[in-house]
């Protein structure tokens, strides 16, 4: 048995259709109902599932940290402002994030959570980060090699920039995001990395910008159990000088799908289990590719 | 009811998760349709009784890069300027020897190492042939050894005339290696396809394991004449065999092998019969008796391109008429006026066969 998905041109502007539609009713939901600008945010972390870090425009509790064993580390450095490094990652891909929320609003329309105060969150993430070690670790001989060993890995140093807008319907975040990805110090002789889920990661090196967009949506299924989807979608446009089957180069892309569960284990732990699919425009063609997902998260304060 | 829902749902997701057995796109059926191509100009060409024949590996259109595997350099990857200049060359010589049909042999269709040039539909867009069928040999989403990435790599039978009738049938994986290295490692195979004449002619062509110290080159050579005996009436059979013919003088140390620390490739001391059964049975391009009587004009390799071919690695058989005398290894410019030695690490061979 197989998960490769064989899909025609036809199904890729379907499947574009059917994803521009869903952020379409996402925008009208998130942004629907009168609103009240509020200040500060302290009592959104009462549910017990957004005391953890989240995918949306919502930031950690000033002074919490949390460390995940395959997933980025968050520290609330205030109440608006959450900083984000991978604690192993740090070494592969050099990174530091912040989310800043900016603005939050309370709500009485018809979708208004009743198991919150607030209602819709506005932030902004930026992270800056660094491919070179990355491309360093897999430019090698034999097995793992993903670039070739004789590579000459440029210094670079690559930045995003997205915006966040979430709203709280009956209980769970619904999030639309946007954003952009270029890099510095990219380099003609580079070869891309096709490699699933490295293609996005590594976009902003072949492609003077990347834009993506994506939303998510998490909340509470039952008692300790959490659930996040988050569908993404990340397009650039190879440089003239990758190579490419066919006279012209088409816009690339990654649509990355990632389903999660968590089970909260008391205060300051959780495990996570899911799984991610890429279906993405190579030069070979469109392929997908699903890999399971876990983590572990503790947080210390 | 919910807890029926959740044991499918879970059920659902170790099946996607755990059902991904073929994740890069590698692997093949026994027997799989060959893929078919069609020159952008197709040329109209009466059917006739003496075909001229090539058998040609063209090393994906790498020429004489000195590439990693074979130790003489590290390069990996070409750019599409280099691929196409390499594939003007061997277009060149192809339409100077204007065979009728055409084995290759280690020809590229999508792969990153060759700028993704299909190199098969190049070949027929310039040169005289206008059908060709094509079977992988080597395919992976990705190979992440190496800085390989994405390759499509196989056998291709090019001719004048449409090819019917054209099959992949998988030959036997070598067994001495870990269960992922032969995931994404070559899947070799004998292509066949028959000449859509009132009169068929089946065409074979291989490429037999090179790396293999357990049988697997012998099972493959076995399989190639075991295919040809099926063959219901006439047959052209080609192919980069891998082995040297019986009554070689020199048959280890070859002085371009230069890899050091892994198998060698290059030592045929226990391959001395492989081939004779062929040599038996069937008219050669290059008869036994002229290839033992002056070796070194048929020799067909060498990874080195600042020496001289040092052995016969490349082969056509037939059991209709060959033209006495029109076996040619084209080892230099004296037959077809173009070098051959900078255009692959095979020279190619032509025979003329009358049928």
């Amino acid at each position: 048995m197989s998960v490769r998905f064989l899909v025609s041109r036809r199904d890729v502007a379907r499947g574009a259709a059917a994803f521009l539609k869903t952020v379409l009713f996402a925008v009208a939901l998130v942004t629907a109902g009168p609103v009240h600008a509020g200040s500060g945010a302290e009592e959104d972390s009462d549910l017990p599932g957004r005391r953890w870090s989240t995918r949306s425009a919502l930031t950690a509790q000033k002074g919490r940290l949390e460390i995940g064993a395959f997933s980025n580390a968050a520290y609330g450095l205030t109440d608006r402002v959450e900083l984000r490094a991978h604690p192993v990652g740090i070494f592969v891909v050099p990174s530091l994030g912040a989310k800043v929320n900016w603005w939050s609003a309370y709500s009485r329309g018809l979708f208004s959570s009743r198991v919150s105060e607030r209602a819709f969150w506005f932030s902004t993430g930026h992270r800056l980060f660094s491919p070179s070690p990355l491309l360093h670790l897999i430019a090698k001989e034999g097995s793992g090699g993903l670039l070739p060993a004789n590579t000459q890995v440029p210094f670079s140093l690559g930045m995003t920039n997205e915006a966040v807008l979430t709203r709280d319907l009956l209980g769970h975040l619904w999030s639309i995001k946007a954003g952009l990805t270029f890099a510095v110090g990219r380099s003609d002789e580079l070869s891309m990395v096709e490699f699933p889920f490295l293609y996005s990661t590594l976009a902003s090196l072949y492609s003077p910008f990347v834009v993506h967009m994506g939303l998510a949506v998490e909340g509470t299924i039952w008692g300790p159990l959490d659930y996040e989807v988050v569908p993404r979608m990340v397009m650039f446009r190879p440089d003239e000088d990758i190579p490419w089957p066919g006279e012209n180069t088409p816009m690339a892309y990654s649509q990355e799908t990632k389903i999660q569960l968590h089970l909260r284990l008391g205060e300051h732990h959780r495990v996570s289990a899911g799984a991610a699919l890429a279906i993405a425009r190579y030069p070979i063609g469109v392929r997908s590719f699903l890999v399971p997902t876990l983590d572990y998260r503790a947080s210390l304060f | 009811m919910n807890r029926g829902r959740c044991f499918w749902g879970m059920g659902a997701i170790a099946a996607l998760t755990l059902g991904a057995c073929d994740p890069f796109g590698t692997q093949f059926d026994d027997v799989e349709k060959a893929i078919s191509y069609r020159a952008r100009t197709v040329r109209d060409v009466p059917e006739k009784s003496r075909l001229t024949v090539m058998t040609y590996n063209v090393k994906f259109g790498g020429a004489r890069i000195d590439f990693f595997f074979d130790c003489h350099g590290d390069e990996v990857l070409m750019g599409e300027e280099d691929v196409i200049d390499n594939l003007e060359g061997l277009s060149e010589l192809i339409r100077a020897a204007d065979p009728d049909v055409l084995f290759l042999q280690e020809v590229d269709v999508l792969s990153k190492r060759s700028a993704y040039v299909d190199q098969v539909q190049w070949l027929l867009d310039h040169t005289q042939l206008s059908y060709g069928v094509y079977a992988s040999q080597w395919k992976a989403d990705y190979v992440p050894s190496d800085g390989i990435g994405a390759v499509d790599s196989g056998n291709a039978i090019l001719a004048k005339w449409p090819l019917k009738n054209a099959e992949r049938l998988a030959l036997a994986l070598r067994t001495d290696q870990s269960g992922i290295e032969r995931y994404f490692y070559l899947k070799r195979n004998i292509l066949i396809a028959d000449l859509d004449w009132d009169m068929p002619v089946h065409l074979i062509v291989t490429h037999a394991a090179a790396y293999s110290t357990e049988g697997t080159k012998a099972d493959h050579i076995r399989d190639f004449e075991a295919q040809i005996e099926k063959s219901p009436g006439l047959f052209i059979a080609a192919g980069d065999l891998n082995t040297l013919p019986p009554g070689s003088k020199k048959q280890h140390n070859f002085s371009d092998s230069v890899c050091t620390d892994e198998f060698v490739a290059d030592d045929y001391r226990k391959e001395e019969q492989l081939l004779q059964g062929l040599y038996d049975k069937y008219q050669s391009a290059i008869p036994l008796r002229d290839y033992q009587a002056e070796s070194q004009r048929h020799f067909t390799h060498t990874t080195e391109g600042d020496g001289f071919w040092n052995r016969k690695l490349d082969y056509i058989f037939t059991n209709a008429e060959v033209v006495v005398g029109s076996g040619v290894t084209h080892q230099d410019a004296s037959t077809l006026g173009i070098e051959t030695m900078p255009l692959s690490d095979h020279a190619p061979i032509t025979v003329e066969v009358d049928l």
